[in-house]
């Protein structure tokens, strides 16, 4: 073993690498470059260029593929950051809601002291174009009972008719069997609102027992008048959009578009109790 | 001139062609694919081919040409590689020729103990252009991963450097 190690050609082997490690090193620290290491740079390059050229084709190509995985897997990652974004404009449109309900609640609650709400959510409509019958989610477990009026901020809808124990139906005004005494805002002439089946279909009721000189225009606000118990006075039901003479009353008759959205409502508020002197 | 002269010119160009051959490969391709994040280094595997297929002194004078070779496409500055290339070739020639036979097996042997003093020349280089490092960085972030890289790409080179040198007489020695 030790031959190998003792013999010339590998002493002269190590001087030769010594040399060839060392020049080069003193070279580069004098800022200088060795005649070999330029010609074999010099040979290499234009090698180096190919392969290069080559390479970065073939790499190219490949690079073509991951992208296009990072892009599918980037739009996988845009696509679940879009829907919960979504999802929090969602919830954000619902606590909006929520808000606007509660703001519209707590004025209701503000202008009528005397009221005792129970919220509640349209679970059901009857089926069909009109919007006659609603289903709600409280019942006689929540203290509903027949005859409580249904209203929201903007005017009455209807009275519940209805009662089970976790649910009841409400009458809206459209309803040909609802009647609720009504007055004239601005003249104080008293009536009688109620479902008509011609005009339920347009979204509208009719006030009744007008009489030929009955002091009532179109665009007067009708309120309730608190005949009749179930709904406290001064609760706005709708406008009038026109006068027709009765032919059986030969009184008049006035087309009232409900203050209220019927088609629009996803809660209301169950009126549970007021005093009925409230004004 | 004898045959046997040509036979050794064709021989030290062929040789040198291939180390040429993986010197390009190594400062082009496989700097583009770096596995493991690091360049392999292709030519301590083509030394030792070259050093187990021929004999030590080929292998040992394989060894300064590819030193030379992988620092005037690659390296700057004080390069080891050409001492470093000669003694591993020149130790695994004669392990090669008294120890472990030139088969496969043999060579990934040859390749683990050289590829582990390889991280060294590693380290030297290191410590020479960094001011300061940890080394619980270096061994992970560059002497493991070149140690692998080394160690996966090796085998690529078995097979042709086997094929080059049986076409000359296998283990002809370089005349003193």
């Amino acid at each position: 073993m030790g031959r190998f190690f003792k013999s010339r050609f590998f002493v002269v082997t190590v001087i030769i690498a010594l040399i060839v490690v060392i020049v080069p090193s003193v070279l580069s620290a004098m800022g200088l470059s060795s005649y070999v290491r330029g010609a074999l740079g010099m040979i290499a390059s234009p090698f180096q260029a190919a392969f290069t050229y080559v390479t970065d084709a073939v790499t190219g190509f490949g690079d073509y593929f991951t992208a296009l995985e990072e892009l599918a897997a980037e739009n996988e990652e845009l696509r679940q950051q879009l829907d919960a974004v979504n999802d929090q404009l969602y919830n954000a449109s619902l606590l909006e809601e929520e808000n606007e309900w509660m703001r519209d609640y707590l004025g209701l609650k503000r202008l009528h002291i005397d009221y005792q709400f129970a919220e509640a959510t349209i679970i059901g409509r009857e089926a069909g174009s009109q919007l006659t019958v609603f289903t709600l989610n409280r019942g006689s477990l929540h203290g509903i009972a027949v005859n409580m009026p249904v209203l929201v901020d903007d005017g009455v809808v209807g009275a519940v008719v209805e009662v089970g124990p976790t649910w009841c139906r409400v009458e809206t005004m459209l309803e040909t069997a609802s009647a609720l005494g009504a007055y004239v805002e601005r003249s104080a002439q008293s009536g009688v609102v109620s479902g008509s089946f011609s005009l339920a279909s347009e979204g509208k009721c009719v006030m009744e027992y007008l009489d030929a000189e009955a002091d009532i225009r179109v665009g007067d606000r009708i309120l309730t008048s608190g005949v009749g118990s179930i709904y406290p006075a001064g609760l706005l039901i709708g406008e009038v959009t026109a006068i027709v003479p009765d032919p059986y009353s030969r009184g008049l008759k006035a087309e009232i578009t409900p203050a209220v959205d019927l088609s629009s409502l996803s809660r209301v508020m169950i009126l549970t109790g007021f005093d009925t002197y409230s004004n | 001139m004898s045959p046997q002269f040509y036979t050794i010119i064709r021989k030290i160009l062929a040789w040198v062609g291939m180390l040429f051959a993986v010197a390009i490969l190594q400062t082009t391709v496989f700097v583009r694919i770096a596995p493991f994040g690091v360049v392999p280094d292709l030519m301590l595997p083509a030394v030792l081919a070259i050093a187990i297929f021929d004999s030590e002194r080929t292998g040992a004078v394989a060894g300064i040409a590819a030193g030379v070779m992988i620092g005037a496409l690659g390296g700057t500055g004080v390069n080891l590689l050409p001492l470093f290339y000669m003694l591993c070739a020149y130790l695994v020639g004669i392990w090669a020729t008294i120890g472990l036979s030139a088969n496969f097996p043999s060579f990934l042997v040859y390749m683990l103990s050289s590829a582990g003093a390889r991280m060294v020349i590693t380290l030297l280089a290191v410590d020479r252009i960094y001011a300061s490092y940890s080394l619980l960085d270096v061994f992970p972030q560059l002497l493991f991963p070149e140690f692998a890289a080394t160690m996966l790409c090796a085998p690529l080179l078995y097979l042709p450097f086997r094929r080059v040198a049986l076409l000359f007489n296998r283990r002809l020695k370089l005349p003193d």
